[in-house]
């Protein structure tokens, strides 16, 4: 191989790749950090605010698009188990933009009433951070890193669009304004729903509780949400109902990933050229539809619910709703 | 330490498929990624910025900003040169960071040597770190892509964003640079080493 001082090249390369192993660091795994990282990333990422203020928010919307990320990070599931069983929607151009993934996320029940009194008790524009349990309760008294909380915010409530600080909602500004009048009802409500701000969660200042009902611990810090939004939720009331279209726009990051424990393919409807899903639970008389269609950077995210009017009236409503932006 | 772990290989077709998940918005498969790449690009950052501590972190941030942009990803390019475009570019950044001297980097890390004070760690003595040192990052860079990772230059100008000719032209003279250094009896040595090691 070596010939009368000459190097070959591929000596020279072999020897340098011999000596690269040799001095290689020792073998780590980063694999558990990594993905905690991400994990954290997740949740106090903005982009991420979505799913804890609709979870924190009425029970219907309590089963949310991207809600569950983290605890599918924490499930271990392998890939394939991941992919099978789910279902995956397309928008208006026959791409994909939505997955339904069989995972069962009910949130604590206790844990949906803390965190509906807490958001009730804020000021517009207030945000809350939630701990629930007492490991979280513990790492908050040591100062350790954060566990994984609720997050819950009350937005500013408007009764026309006219009146609305429109400097509050950036990518939405992209959409035509929703009507004021869909179907027979007419718009009464628009709360316009800030940002979770993104500055880190303080060691200090937490108020702590114990649920009377489970005795389960909790605690919680307040202060002023960020002073934008992404976020509407739009209320309309006819005779026949009140009909409430949440409307959302989501980084493309974070495509939908909707959870539904028993999801159906024959709850896919085809409406105006986009598949909508309808998510039903009858055992908590639970239903609504949701559907996304994709914007510049992201998509938008619709959920339309109704407690009076049945599927194929929701279905209607959600086709204006489509057909006009 | 889980070696199985960590060795879990994954063909090129399944890292596709996987990265297809993590776009739906499903980070968990992004785990066997992390286990399939980490020992290389530990390895490669380790000898980029020839400080152990350092790579550790770098290694963890690389993998988090892939994930943050794995939308942006198309497989146009492997995933595994995307990966490394984004290492490569990290490393450079910490370099920059590391010398504070923000305005003339780029010049400095395209074309001259790295200054050994600055980048030299506590595993300087090593032989590897003698040879490394009087190169420049990108020297570097393509050194270990070329002759560890023994990728093809097409591969290679992908990652670094260069034309493949001049690379392999680059990669000429960095063999030539390099076997100024390493003897004869070093070369003779490493084989001993290498076939008895086999």
């Amino acid at each position: 191989m070596i010939q009368n001082g000459t190097q070959p090249k591929a000596d020279r390369e072999v020897y340098f790749k011999r000596l690269a192993e040799r001095n290689a660091p020792p073998v780590t795994d980063f694999s558990e950090r990594i993905m905690n990282r991400i994990k954290t990333d997740i949740v106090e990422s903005e982009d991420n605010v979505h799913r804890h203020r609709i979870m924190a928010r009425r029970k219907p919307f309590t089963i949310m698009i991207a809600m569950t990320i983290l605890l599918l990070l924490l499930s271990g599931f392998g890939y394939k188990a991941i992919v099978e069983g789910w279902l995956f929607l397309k928008d208006g151009n026959g791409q994909g933009i939505m997955s339904v993934s069989p995972t069962d996320l009910e949130v604590p029940l206790y844990q949906e009433r803390i965190a509906e009194l807490i958001r009730e008790q804020l000021q517009p524009g207030e945000e809350a951070a939630i701990m629930f349990g007492e490991e979280a309760i513990k790492a908050l008294d040591k100062r350790d890193p954060l566990l994984y909380s609720t997050r819950t915010v009350r937005g500013y409530v408007y009764k026309s669009f006219e009146t609305i600080t429109f400097s509050l909602i950036d990518e939405l500004l992209n959409i035509r304004k929703p009507s004021s009048s869909i179907l027979g009802t007419s718009l009464t409500e628009i709360e316009v729903v800030p940002e979770l701000s993104g500055d880190k969660l303080e060691a200090g200042g937490w108020v702590k509780g114990v649920d009377k009902d489970s005795g389960n611990p909790y605690a919680f810090k307040t202060r002023p949400a960020a002073k934008k939004s992404n976020m509407i939720l739009l209320t309309y009331t006819g005779t026949n109902g009140i009909y409430k279209l949440h409307l959302s726009y989501i980084p493309e990051l974070k495509k939908s990933i909707f959870y539904d424990s028993n999801p159906s393919s024959s709850r896919i409807h085809e409406v105006e050229g986009v598949q909508v899903y309808n998510y039903s639970n009858p055992s908590k008389g639970e239903q609504f539809l949701i559907w996304s269609r994709p914007a510049e950077g992201g998509h938008f995210s619709y959920v339309l619910k109704s407690e009076s009017a049945d599927v194929d009236e929701q279905l209607d409503f959600a086709k204006e709703v489509i057909k006009n932006y | 330490m889980n070696e199985q772990k960590m060795d879990q290989p994954l063909s090129p077709i399944e890292i596709e498929a996987i990265v297809e998940v993590i776009k739906q918005g499903n980070p968990e498969p992004f785990r066997q990624l992390v286990n399939h790449f980490q020992r290389r690009l530990h390895v490669y950052c380790h000898h980029m910025l020839n400080d152990r501590e350092e790579a550790e972190d770098v290694v963890q941030d690389i993998f988090l900003r892939s994930f943050r942009q794995i939308n942006s990803y198309k497989p146009t390019v492997s995933f595994s040169a995307w990966l490394y475009k984004i290492a490569y570019r990290h490393c450079l950044n910490r370099i920059k960071l590391r010398k504070g001297r923000l305005r003339l980097l780029d010049y400095l890390m395209m074309n001259e040597p790295i200054p050994q004070e600055e980048t030299m760690g506590s595993d300087s003595k090593d032989r590897i770190s003698e040879l490394l040192k009087p190169l420049t990052l990108e020297e570097r860079h393509l050194l270990f892509m070329r002759a560890v990772e023994e990728r093809g230059y097409t591969e290679i100008a992908e990652i670094m964003g260069a034309n493949p000719v001049s690379l392999r032209k680059k990669y000429e003279r960095l063999i030539k640079k390099i076997s100024k250094q390493t003897t004869r009896k070093e070369l003779l040595n490493d084989t001993e080493w290498y076939s008895t090691e086999s």
